[in-house]
């Protein structure tokens, strides 16, 4: 038997696209993985890092970096996540562990990149993680010691103070709260100026002051586009389907500041822009308006579009190209180590409550939503969110709320028929409650 | 005639009724201020004029009703058990509740707790945050240090007096003879047999998380005196390690199975008392160098350091095993354990893991099950 026989029986659906747009980004990305082979097989830097470190440094460096979530999500799409997860309990790590940040871990752990998905990765040359949660900084220690390459862990202190208004209404406020409690930013520029070093000691390269400016403002344009595309897709019917969501989340999460980045979300915003101009919908019968909260199913992404022909049900909304681009906006990049450090000692901070529930209920409202589910991720607590004070907000508000308990990559527990048998009552609920 | 308590019936006592001396400090005029988990520099609280005290969870207090209604119980159960004893009102009597940037469950409490009182209008006490970070780094002990001096300040505003160098050097004093006396209580354990029980020592250690340090150190003083009095405890030699142990639960089923705890390397265990400050260092450098550099927290990184902390520890102990013992969703210890269980099999030290484990112990039968066959795989190993 074949080791990619050995898998899961379940294979995922795939999700469906509206935007030519959505399509690109896919492409690209696949190249992207290729060409950094192409470049670490001629002897350049490649770096596995997470989403919240500041990466226009290394965009703006040209050093082709992998993601770890990317990673994860590309091997639960192509159903391997079960044959990784698993070299990972073998190695005596519990099951019950984070799944979406360890995976790439099972990965290297199981070390047959010949068949892995896209002929596996590059070997990196070093590994960089931020302490947004406790699993992330352990998962980067052992890869290090594993793949025997350097580890910088870009730390930063902790908010003393959440925001007492809700800043989410504005991103002048966003950018303002930002840079208070001054001794956290000048921290984390002291861990960028440490980054940049590390950068330029593993690749060979050195940075220039003004690429790092033009790459802060190049993500900043990125976000402008972002945030203008997300301001036309609370539009009902909906231009934009859960698929065009998760497709175009790889530009905001893994090329802010890159070029590929900004020529994306400026792709993106016009042909939504030209979808709501022209009446288009993503769907051809729209009656439910659904809210995705959470970190989307990776090896099944087709279910979001299971509920669309019988209900007219509807993901309008999924957070990640509304809270990214929007928590991370620093207009003022004339000294760009603090601006990024601004920008970044505060990454996945909007998950937690006081932000969290403001967020879900003024989005809710924004995006004329009937409910709200949340995904739940028992082993992923922290990108979770704060669920139920977001709950109790948005039942306040009477906007109804669904648990869906699943996890983003591992395909071990799900249960198709039940877990869509579940989501379909809570949306007859809905739809009774519309009549 | 009342029968006179022993001290360690008085150390038991405080353990057991956590609220006592802060009831008596308040009744005085005293403030009490609550420190959730032991990264809080203690010292700086006491030469504030204050009381500090553990904010601990209650295992005998469900979360169902009210703390789980807030705040997901997908977080360590030990830190729900506290969110939810904080939003009952059962910690109403502090003047200042203080987090640690500690792991993501202590982080998310402090968040929830924060919106708590100041979005939903909740009776909470003040709050405040003692930042720290993960690593040990150059920049990192800068941080720390930055932190140390923010601290003392706010301490200071907090309480409208100066925090003199005299006043830190006599609460480093304090705490560090409070160490010395619990060092030579961790020798009486490590004896051959041991003369102390792990039950009997979380509560003797314990204790001086809810009491003054100078009663607190009276009281060790007098029971270390008749330290030759004390009984020989049979068993297998067992190492304690994984997640904080609030309450003696584990420590009682453990020692009922023909074991004795003789050391952990848990916070609220030996660890506690592992560093003295160096006091021939600046104050505010010795506390960094105590609670930064040479701490042993599991949440921190590299890994090695947690291998090699608790290498050291059974090797001193000369515990036949380990028992690693980790609450349901702890992220940080867990992480460690692969390694530290390699490392233990390299040294020819066996381990057994309870994994997501409930805050009040749930399974009994099964764990003693399986404590008595991994007491008699030891015992086995041992005659062979």
């Amino acid at each position: 038997m074949s080791p990619m026989a050995e898998e899961t029986a379940f294979k995922g659906e795939r999700s469906k696209k509206a935007l030519n747009a959505s399509i690109e980004a896919t492409k690209f990305h696949k190249n992207y993985y290729e060409e950094a082979k192409q470049r670490a097989a001629r002897g350049e830097a490649v770096i596995l890092a997470n989403v919240g470190i500041p990466m226009e440094i290394l965009h703006a460096m040209d050093i082709p970096v992998i993601f770890n979530p990317h990673w994860s999500a590309v091997c639960a799409a192509k159903q391997v996540s079960e044959r990784y997860l698993t070299a990972l309990n073998r190695r005596g790590y519990f099951r019950d562990l984070g799944r979406y940040c360890s995976l790439p871990l099972g990965y290297f752990f199981d070390d047959r990149p010949e068949d892995a998905p896209w002929g596996g990765l590059p070997r990196p040359t070093a590994v960089v993680m931020d302490p947004m949660c406790d699993p992330l900084i352990k998962i980067g220690d052992i890869m290090s010691r594993e793949v025997n390459i350097p580890y910088y862990v870009w730390d930063r202190g902790m908010i003393a103070q959440p925001p007492r208004k809700n800043i989410w209404e504005s991103v002048d406020d966003i950018e303002a709260y930002s840079y208070e409690e001054p001794w956290r930013i000048d921290f984390a520029v002291r861990e960028t100026e440490g980054l940049i070093a590390f950068a330029e000691a593993v690749s060979g390269k050195s940075l220039q002051k003004d690429k790092l400016r033009e790459a802060m403002d190049r993500s900043t344009e990125q976000f402008e586009y972002i945030e203008k595309t997300m301001d036309l897709a609370a539009t009902v019917p909906t231009p934009m389907r859960m698929g065009d969501h998760m497709a175009n989340l790889i530009s905001t999460q893994f090329y802010r500041g890159h070029k590929f980045g900004l020529a994306q979300a400026k792709r993106l915003y016009e042909e939504v822009k030209e979808r709501v101009e022209q009446g288009v919908s993503a769907y051809e019968n729209e009656r439910i308006r659904l809210m995705y909260s959470g970190v989307p199913n990776w090896f099944s992404p087709g279910f979001y579009d299971s509920f669309e022909e019988k209900y007219g049900a509807v993901f309008a909304w999924m957070g990640y190209l509304t809270l990214v681009p929007k928590s991370l906006m620093r207009k003022d990049a004339s000294d760009p180590v603090r601006a990024a450090a601004a920008r970044y000692v505060h990454y996945g901070t909007e998950l937690q409550p006081p932000w969290f529930p403001r967020i879900l209920v003024h989005e809710a409202k924004k995006f004329r939503i009937d409910g709200v589910v949340y995904s739940k991720v028992e082993s992923c607590r922290y990108l979770s969110g704060s669920l139920r004070l977001a709950v109790r907000a948005l039942e306040r508000s009477g906007i109804p709320t669904f648990e869906h308990d699943a996890d983003m990559v591992d395909s071990r527990d799900w249960d198709d028929t039940r877990v869509k048998g579940k989501l379909a009552s809570f949306i007859e609920t809905l739809a009774e409650r519309r009549r | 005639m009342e029968k006179q308590t022993t001290p360690f019936e008085e150390m038991q006592r405080y353990y057991r009724q956590r609220t006592l001396a802060a009831s008596k400090w308040k009744e005085a005029g005293g403030t009490v201020v609550g420190c959730v988990g032991l990264s809080i520099p203690e010292e700086l609280i006491i030469a504030a004029g204050c009381l500090p005290i553990q904010v601990t969870g209650d295992p005998s207090v469900s979360t169902t009703e009210v703390g789980d209604a807030y705040m997901e119980d997908t977080i360590c159960p030990q830190v729900c058990s506290i969110h939810n004893l904080l939003l009952l009102g059962k910690y109403d009597f502090l003047d200042l509740v203080i987090f640690p940037h500690g792991n993501d469950s202590v982080r998310k409490c402090y968040f929830h707790v924060w919106t708590e009182k100041h979005d939903l209008g909740m009776p909470l006490p003040a709050l405040a945050v003692f930042d720290m970070v993960h690593t040990k780094k150059y920049s990192a002990g800068l941080y720390v240090r930055e932190r140390m001096g923010a601290f003392k300040a706010f301490l200071e505003e907090f309480t409208g007096r100066k925090i003199s160098d005299a006043a830190i050097a006599a609460a480093i004093e304090a705490c560090n003879e409070n160490r010395r006396l619990l060092q030579k209580v961790a020798a009486l354990r490590r004896e051959d047999p041991p003369r102390i029980s792990g039950t009997e020592a979380l509560q003797i250690i314990g204790a001086s998380f809810f009491m003054p340090k100078d009663e607190h150190n009276k009281l060790l003083r007098t029971y270390l005196e008749k330290a030759d009095e004390l009984p020989a405890r049979e068993g297998t030699r067992l190492f304690a390690s994984g997640t904080i142990v609030d309450n003696t639960q584990l420590y009682e089923l453990v020692e009922a199975r023909n074991a004795v705890i003789v050391s952990e390397d848990i916070c609220t265990g030996d660890r506690y008392c592992d560093e003295l400050v160096d006091t021939s260092r600046e104050p505010l450098d010795a506390l960094v160098d105590r609670y930064h550099t040479r701490s042993h927290e599991g949440r921190m990184v590299p890994i090695s350091e947690s291998v090699d902390y608790l290498l050291k520890g059974v090797r001193a102990s000369g515990a036949q095993g380990v028992v690693f013992n980790f609450l349901r969703w702890d992220d940080t210890h867990t992480w460690n354990y692969p390694e530290q269980r390699a490392a233990l099999e390299r040294a020819g030290i066996p381990s057994i893991a309870f994994e997501m484990q409930e805050y009040r112990l749930a399974g009994a039968e099964q764990l003693r099950t399986r404590v008595d066959a991994f007491v008699e795989m030891i015992m086995a190993g041992e005659h062979e």
